[in-house]
């Protein structure tokens, strides 16, 4: 039989994986194409062209499982590579909570347009690209003209998979991302290079922005880390930027996991409908956000995506329960992967919430650090700004902030309305009462 | 903790020649020196430094042991060819996963956009070359059957629970892969390698009254299934387990800056993170390093010698050859307390003119390389680790780190460390967890008051990751004191 489209390889793949022993499989076939170009000082650095194919399986083989992947699609090679993972998987130990997720969870037909996917990327010319980096490149050079060096990039991918399940899930998705970034640097005439970036990401080409208004805001960000130093350790208000707040909340949300609560090392054990957090703490999880970064029809899983409440108003609502460790658990599975997170924006701007603080740190961005889930401690280097009496006075480096997740969103106390357009979460400016800093 | 000791860092060359062989590789790729040749010439028809076609065929695999089982197994296969043309400072790039003649042709047409025009350049004589052979290859993980790695697994977690009546949960994932490459250049090298992997990591969860804690312990090396002997079998149970424990008695430290005593091995992060990012060729030819423009000067006290190391047997950061086709070696950064080098790809070196120092490296066939590090180490020094303890009134001993990230530019380093102790007149006292150090990379240098006689390179091996890419790599230091750093705390 002659495979002449990607949809006939998969059935082919599945058809073979059962013939081969297999009771359940899981499969994706995907493709990806991308162009990507990087400049350095007006000087083309790289030129990137690529196109991807790739297939993953899961093999639920008498009572056991695995999982396995491939770039190598001829037929002959697929079929050697599928027995040879079915003896594999037969070596294994049993495991009765492994099987593939009840189809009643599975997304139904007709799947509305999440308008995941640009037409526009078959239009896309590396002229274009080059383009969009001068103007990205000049806005910059404009705004800060004793900048020390300019790069910056920019990409557009396309994907196109199919996922099939052998009891029943069938879903096809074509998505696109387009995105670019510009890092600047500058000389502090004390010795240091500092160096800030800015970027943008959309599904669509037309929802980017004047590449000129990044390129800016990563110039005029660059020039305000000139005298970074310390202050002294102590509490201090905490401001963080929408841009940045993603890293402290995945310290909450990666303890909210199955496989962490079934291994008994998350702090929130035992915390489904308790206060986590101040009241203005509510965390929604969006799969169906039109364009969004994060959308999908189903979860790797095949679990339907669902708008749903995780934390509201500082009560923790739902856990993040993957199939496995859902049964492990002895509860509903209830999608164990976050897509669009969300907090509500509150009726304040940055500046305002800014106004309001006596003695504080506006933290742009984090270094490193890491957490405890066990225990909820966290650790985590940060750069930012020096607030006092509603005003930035001076730019701050080799901080760290520390904290506890047991107590550190109970201290949240306003949320900004500017929520940060370009990426998966969508998270505005958030202030919390005192924070633990270490610095001289 | 146990760890491997290398004297003075000075490791014996494995074995002559390769490896891996030419003629192997052209097989497992199915190609020969009439197709490379048409290929490196359609890539070079525009004008071109000079190019190069890299075949990778990487076949990795995992096993999962949860609730005393292995119950959960994996794969994944790479197979494919990277095609990269370079004009200057200019990299054009495309790759392909079917190697067929059609396929070269087309990415070698991609790759070739970038140079634009001064005419098609002569590809030289293809010849065979080998360097090193510091890691040969017993058996080809493809080769080794789950039913050879599942019994150790198993009674590894049963050692574990023997143990200590405390640990409640144990997690043990065993990764391997055997990846084989050939290179071929339009100066005519062509070079072949295969590069055995095994990283093994125990996770443990304890309880003792109600409260909880958890750490891990973890493996990494160039080897094959001889990895699983008992010296290693004993590291991981004891390991993993005293960590855990431990915990119990761990406090959190006060905030502030002090002095940090660093124990000899996994602290060589503090290289990685501190001065090696910063010292990558492509930084510095930007010129947007803290250290860029301080060749030649002093940037340390002058007991302070850095390098920057391949040729470590066995090592996990360890390869014969780079993903450009250069010969690894051993690199002197720092000599002395006076910067004597950067790490290079070809892009660097030839910007810099100098010799490659075999640093350009890639995490597979579709990524571009760029200047990576190894093994990064330092030289031991005088003092007795006893003495560097002994030294500080109060103060933080640092032992176990999970991760750390600089900005090369402002000098910010920052390492996260899982286990270490206070420091209190001279002694080590109450253990301390979970705290991140953040400091500068020019000033941490500076203030390295003492370095121990005992160095020793990190077995635990990690992840180094840049423009996206992941790549292994280790590290290692003697015991190493910091007159004052800052530090995470309450």
């Amino acid at each position: 039989m002659k495979i002449t489209d990607d949809r006939q390889l998969a059935q082919w793949v599945m058809d073979k994986a059962k013939a081969l022993g297999a009771q359940q499989v899981a499969l994706g076939l995907n493709r990806y194409q991308e162009i990507s170009l990087g400049t350095t000082d007006g000087r083309l650095e790289t030129l990137q062209q690529t196109s991807q194919r790739g297939l993953y399986i899961e093999l639920y083989v008498d009572g056991r499982y695995s999982g396995h992947s491939t770039s190598q699609l001829q037929p002959h090679e697929l079929e050697s590579w599928l027995a040879e993972a079915i003896a594999a998987t037969r070596l294994l130990t049993e495991d009765p909570d492994r099987m593939l997720l009840n189809p009643k969870h599975y997304p139904q037909p007709p799947f509305d347009d999440l308008q995941l996917d640009d037409p526009a990327y078959a239009q896309v010319t590396v002229d274009e690209q080059k383009a969009l980096l001068t103007a990205l490149e000049s806005a910059a050079r404009q705004t800060t003209p004793n900048l020390l060096s300019v790069s910056t990039g920019c990409n557009a991918g396309a994907w196109q998979s199919i996922k099939l399940h052998s009891n029943g899930l069938d879903a096809a998705t074509r998505a696109s991302s387009f995105s670019f970034s510009t890092l600047v640097s500058m000389q502090d005439p004390a010795g240091p290079r500092p160096e800030e970036y800015a970027w943008a990401t959309a599904r669509f080409r037309a929802d980017l922005p004047d590449p000129a208004a990044i390129g800016q805001d990563a110039a005029r960000r660059a020039a305000t880390r000139i005298g970074a130093g310390q202050v002294p350790s102590g509490d201090y208000e905490l401001l963080v930027e929408n841009r940045t707040a993603g890293q402290l909340l995945g310290y909450l949300t990666s303890c909210m996991t199955g496989r962490l609560l079934y291994q008994k090392k998350s702090f929130l054990d035992g915390m489904l409908g308790q206060t986590i957090g101040s009241p203005l703490l509510t965390l929604i999880d969006d799969p169906r956000r039109l364009r969004g970064l994060g959308s999908r029809h189903c979860d790797g899983e095949g679990m339907a995506a669902r708008t749903r409440c995780l934390i509201e108003k500082g009560v923790l609502k739902e856990y993040l329960l993957d199939n496995y460790y859902s049964r492990k658990l002895q509860a509903a599975p209830t999608g164990g992967v976050t897509s669009n997170l969300i907090i509500p924006p509150g009726a304040q701007s940055p500046t305002e919430l800014l106004a309001g603080i006596k003695k504080g740190i506006f933290v742009t961005r984090f270094l490193g650090g890491n957490s405890d889930t066990v225990s909820g401690d966290f650790s985590t280097g940060v750069t930012g700004f020096l607030i006092e009496n509603g005003r930035l006075t001076r730019p701050l480096g080799q901080m760290n902030l520390s904290g506890n997740g047991r107590t550190f969103w109970n201290r949240l106390t306003a949320v900004g309305n500017d929520p940060f357009a370009y990426s998966e979460s969508q998270l505005p400016t958030l202030l919390f009462s005192s924070a633990t800093f270490s610095g001289t | 903790m146990a760890g491997s000791m290398l004297p003075g860092c000075q490791s014996p060359q494995v074995g002559r020649g390769s490896a891996a062989s030419v003629p192997g590789a052209y097989q497992r790729f199915g190609v020969d020196d009439d197709v490379i040749r048409r290929t490196l010439s359609e890539a070079m028809s525009r004008g071109g430094d000079f190019g190069e076609l890299y075949f990778q065929q990487r076949l990795s695999q995992s096993l999962n042991l949860e609730d005393h089982a292995v119950k959960q197994a994996g794969s994944e296969g790479l197979f494919g060819v990277g095609v990269r043309v370079v004009k200057g400072m200019q990299s054009g790039y495309s790759f392909t996963e079917e190697i067929t003649p059609e396929a070269l042709r087309r990415a070698a047409q991609t790759a070739a956009a970038i140079a634009e025009g001064s005419g098609p350049v002569v590809i030289a004589p293809l010849a065979a070359r080998s360097f090193g052979n510091y890691y040969p290859i017993t058996t080809d993980w493809r080769d080794v059957s789950c039913e050879r790695k599942i019994p150790w697994l198993e009674r590894l977690d049963q050692s574990i629970f023997a143990r200590d009546r405390r640990i409640i949960k144990a997690t043990i994932s065993c990764g391997t892969a055997t990846s084989h490459i050939l290179i071929a250049r339009s100066d005519g090298r062509v070079i072949a390698d295969s590069q055995p992997g095994i990283r093994v990591f125990v996770n443990c969860t304890a309880e003792q009254d109600g409260r909880r804690e958890q750490n891990m312990a973890w493996l990494s090396a160039r080897r094959g299934p001889e990895f699983f002997n008992e010296e290693n079998f004993e590291y991981l149970s004891r390991t993993a387990v005293e960590r855990t424990v431990g915990l119990f008695e761990a406090i959190k430290p006060q905030a502030g800056t002090m002095p940090l005593v660093l124990a000899p091995g996994q602290s060589g992060i503090l290289l990685h993170e501190a001065i090696g990012h910063g010292l990558e060729g492509d930084f510095n030819r930007k010129n947007i390093s803290i250290f860029s423009d301080k060749l030649g000067q002093r940037i340390a006290p002058e007991f302070v010698t850095i390098y920057d190391d391949g040729t470590q047997p066995y090592d996990w950061g360890s390869a014969n050859v780079d993903d450009e086709g250069n010969p690894t070696e051993k690199t002197v950064l720092v000599e002395n307390g006076i910067l004597r080098s950067y790490m290079h790809d070809e892009i660097s070196a030839r910007y810099f003119k100098v010799s490659p120092t075999g640093n350009g490296r890639r995490e597979n066939f579709r990524c571009l390389p760029y200047p990576r590090m190894r093994s990064t180490c330092m030289a031991p020094g005088t003092h007795h680790p006893q003495e560097i303890i002994a030294s500080v009134d109060k103060g933080l001993y640092a032992e176990v780190f999970t991760n750390g990230q600089v900005d090369i530019g402002a000098g910010d380093f920052t390492f996260y460390v899982k286990v270490g102790y206070l420091i209190e007149g001279g002694k080590l006292t109450r253990q301390v967890k979970d705290i991140n150090v953040i400091g500068s990379g020019p000033a941490a240098l500076s203030n390295i008051t003492m370095v121990g006689n005992d160095t020793a390179v990190s077995i635990s091996g990690g992840m180094c990751g840049k423009e996206g890419q992941s790549i292994p790599v280790t590290s290692g230091l003697p015991t190493t004191k910091i007159a004052e750093i800052t530090v995470g705390g309450v």
